[in-house]
C-alpha cells in the first residue's frame, strides 16, 4: 500500500525542516531538500515499505539529499557568495528578550560548528536520538557520532557557557 | 543529560511556511509512477527508430549469412606488386635523406 504523503508531512515535515535548516543554514535549501524528499516518495512509495522507524528514515534520505544538494551548489556557486550568506532564524521568536538573546546566540554558536558535527548535534539534543540510531542515520560509526557530540557539545558550552550562567 | 543539554533542547525550532505543505505536497501528485519497468518503457519514446533500426539489423546479418565465408582481406602487403608512382616516391625520399645527411 503506497504511503500516504499528506499523513507523513504532517508527521515528520517539521522535524525534517528543522533538522534541514540546521543542516543546510538556508531556508531555500531545507525548501528544495523538502520537495526533492517528497518527489522521491511520491516516484518510489516502496522505499517505505517495511521501514520501522520511518523519522529515522527519512532524516538519513534527508541528510543525504541536503549533502548532494550541497555538492551541487558547490559547483556552481562563487566562494564569495557563499560568504555573503545571510543568518537564518532557527528558532521560534521569544517574547521574552532574555529567551530570544539565548535563541540568537544558540543559532549563533551552532552555525559555528562543522556541519556533520550540527547533524549529530541536532539528532540527539531535538530529537533525542541514541548513538546507535544517529550512527544508522547518517551512516558512521557510533563511535564517532559520540565523538562528534561530544566535540560540538564542548564547543557550544564554550561559546554559550557566558550567557548561559547569566540568565540562569 | 545535564542542564545545558536539556536548555539546548528545550529551545524550540521554526515550522516550516504553512504555504510549503501544499506546494511540496502537490507536486508529487503529477508524477506518473509506472507499475513496474518493462521493455515498452525505455522503448516508448521513439519506437518506430527502434523497429527501424531492428530491421536494419536483420538485413545486415541476412547480407552477412549468404556471403560465401572468403575472406575478403588481401595478402600481406609485401606480395603485391608496386606501383610506379609509389617506386618514385620512395627513390626521391631517398635521394632527399642522402641530401640532408650523406652518412645515413
Amino acid at each position: 500500500m503506497p504511503p500516504d504523503l499528506q499523513q507523513l508531512y504532517d508527521a515528520h515535515a517539521p522535524a525534517l525542516f528543522a533538522f534541514l535548516i540546521n543542516f543546510t543554514r538556508r531556508e531555500a535549501d531545507a525548501r528544495d531538500v523538502l520537495q526533492e524528499l517528497f518527489l522521491k516518495l511520491a516516484a518510489r512509495p516502496e522505499r517505505l515499505e517495511g521501514i520501522r522507524e520511518a523519522r529515522a528514515y527519512l532524516l538519513r534520505l534527508a541528510h543525504h539529499l541536503a549533502i548532494d544538494a550541497h555538492r551541487r551548489r558547490a559547483t556552481h556557486e562563487a566562494a564569495v557568495e557563499r560568504a555573503a550568506i545571510e543568518p537564518v532564524a532557527l528558532f521560534v521568536e521569544s517574547a521574552d528578550p532574555d529567551e530570544a538573546a539565548f535563541r540568537a546566540a544558540l543559532a549563533e554558536a551552532l552555525a559555528e560548528l562543522p556541519a556533520e558535527q550540527r547533524a549529530v548535534v541536532h539528532l540527539k539534543l531535538w530529537e533525542q536520538m541514541t548513538f546507535a540510531e544517529i550512527a544508522e542515520a547518517l551512516e558512521i560509526p557510533a563511535n564517532t557520532a559520540a565523538s562528534r557530540y561530544r566535540y560540538g557539545l564542548d564547543k557550544l558550552q564554550t561559546l554559550l557557557r557566558p550567557l548561559y550562567e547569566e540568565l540562569r | 543529560m545535564n542542564d545545558f543539554e536539556r536548555k539546548l533542547s528545550q529551545q524550540p525550532f521554526r515550522t516550516p511556511p504553512p504555504e510549503w505543505r501544499d506546494a511540496i505536497l502537490n507536486a508529487p501528485a503529477n508524477v506518473i509512477v509506472p507499475a513496474s519497468w518493462t521493455w515498452r518503457d525505455w522503448l516508448w519514446p521513439s519506437p518506430k527508430a527502434w523497429a527501424a533500426l531492428a530491421a536494419l539489423w536483420m538485413i545486415c546479418a541476412a547480407v552477412g549469412l549468404q556471403g560465401d565465408g572468403t575472406p575478403t582481406v588481401e595478402g600481406p602487403v609485401a606480395q603485391q606488386p608496386v606501383d610506379g608512382a609509389t617506386l618514385l616516391a620512395f627513390h626521391q625520399a631517398q635521394s632527399l635523406n642522402y641530401a640532408i645527411d650523406p652518412s645515413n
